[in-house]
């Protein structure tokens, strides 16, 4: 009862925080009086709907979403099985502990930088290098949950004989499902600045190239253009993807 | 000391621990019984004393013991809490642990009482309920060999009596090896044909 009171005011209050938002962009742009620094929205809404009609913006949101979705996949995937590697395992936890260390003070720029010296100026290197990024993350919440796990559980598992992919599936995965949640949500928001600074430095697509263009040519409103376009995409895969899929995989706990 | 003897010649399930140690201190020492199909055999002694520690062994969840545990080709446990999958419902919690049929995990949720109730959580289900799923589960895999691990601890009274009566009933009908851990006498009283206590340091097996 509670929380459905809370849910059903949580739309008008989204709504209202976004306009109030998008007032304050308003008024600091008729304050600044000048539309080549700082272009108020609706300079910007026209530049967004040329590109749409010319075909621009989905060519390169799409160039984007794919590396975030390769490199999302890629993250999650290695860092899920390294986290609970290491949280079932004290051993390989005290051999990895460094490594994981060392890789998450590694600063995104090098790993990009190198990634693109040592594999060329590849679609392959743009992947691996924000996925590389985001690997040590997505292992160090995953450890945590693994380190959580029910004994009791594991012990019914064995006890009944359950196959590995069962236990995974069934067992283990539904433990770990809060934190695979948590990493994927501060995942996708850290993968998708990467990828931009990655298409920035070494790709001729994508919404980070775009900026790059634009940036050279001193062209604010255009630069807000696709980052807002951006922000805007992923703010529907929030409310249409990962949003629903936490709520299905936790329907249990409402029941 | 009366260990418990080969005195059945239609022996199922030989339990033979020479040592169990937690470290330096052994826990368990000739611990031997045997027992043959519909037995069911009631371990108690105080707390502490290793009953967990042998269930667990003969269950297979601890194999750092010398000795050996031959003739259970297929065990089934219900344990002191009902250890379920809370995010799945009550006929997916028999299914995946297993592998039976939906018709005869259906079947079991009838005979234990929950007929109807397949595609509720474990969290909409009462703690007697909840139990009572634990014991479908465990007898749906039929099994050789079941272990009971004081399955009705901090259960009020009168579902004590209702559990007692349907594992009485469940069992009468299954020609099952079981071993029930309990520190209640009552408990031991109506479901085991053969009793025993764990006693000493380390502990051994004394058959009453």
């Amino acid at each position: 009862m509670h929380t459905k009171t809370e849910a059903a005011g949580a739309t008008p209050v989204a709504a209202l925080s976004v306009i109030t938002m998008l007032a304050a962009w308003s008024l600091a742009a008729v304050l600044n009086g000048d539309a080549s620094v700082l272009p108020a929205p609706w300079q910007v809404a026209p530049l967004v709907l040329r590109e749409i009609a010319s075909g621009d913006l989905f060519h390169h949101l799409a160039a984007t979403l794919r590396r975030v979705a390769l490199a999302f996949v890629l993250a999650m995937a290695m860092g899920g099985a390294l986290g609970l590697f290491m949280g079932r395992s004290g051993r390989a936890d005290r051999w990895l502990d460094p490594w994981l260390i060392a890789f998450l003070n590694l600063p995104a720029l090098v790993t990009i930088v190198l990634c693109y010296l040592w594999i060329g100026l590849t679609e392959a290197a743009a992947v691996t290098a924000v996925a590389l990024n985001k690997i040590p993350t997505v292992a160090v919440t995953i450890r945590e949950g693994a380190r959580a796990l029910d004994r009791r559980l594991d012990d019914m598992a064995q006890v009944f004989s359950m196959s590995r992919i069962t236990r995974l599936r069934h067992v283990i995965l539904p433990q770990l499902a809060p934190y695979i949640a948590s990493s994927g949500r501060s995942g996708i928001s850290l993968i998708w600045k990467i990828v931009l600074v990655v298409e920035f430095l070494g790709r001729s697509d994508g919404i980070g190239f775009q900026i790059h263009l634009y940036f050279q040519l001193f062209d604010v409103g255009m630069v807000l253009a696709y980052a807002l376009s951006f922000i805007a995409v992923m703010l529907l895969i929030e409310t249409f993807v990962l949003r629903p899929w936490e709520r299905w995989a936790t329907r249990w706990r409402r029941a | 000391m009366g260990t418990l003897g080969d005195t059945l010649a239609a022996r199922m399930i030989d339990v033979d621990i020479r040592e169990k140690r937690f470290g330096d201190s052994p826990v368990l020492r000739d611990v031997r019984f045997s027992l043959s199909a519909g037995q069911t055999l009631a371990v108690s002694g105080p707390s502490g004393v290793g009953k967990s520690t042998l269930l667990r062994i003969v269950a297979g969840l601890d194999s750092a013991f010398t000795g050996q545990v031959r003739g259970a080709s297929s065990t089934a446990m219900v344990f002191q809490e009902p250890v379920l999958l809370p995010w799945r419902t009550a006929l997916a919690n028999i299914m995946l642990a297993t592998r039976v049929s939906a018709q005869t995990a259906a079947a079991g949720l009838d005979e234990v009482g929950l007929g109807g109730l397949e595609d509720r959580f474990p969290g909409q289900l009462s703690l007697g309920q909840q139990r009572r799923l634990a014991l479908a589960r465990a007898l749906a895999v039929c099994p050789d060999l079941l272990l009971l691990d004081e399955p009705f601890v901090s259960l009020d009274p009168d579902l004590v009596e209702e559990m007692l009566s349907l594992t009485e009933r469940l069992l009468a009908s299954r020609n099952v090896v079981t071993i029930l851990v309990t520190h209640t006498e009552s408990e031991a009283q109506r479901l085991a044909t053969r009793f025993a206590r764990l006693t000493g340091t380390p502990a051994h097996l004394v058959e009453d």
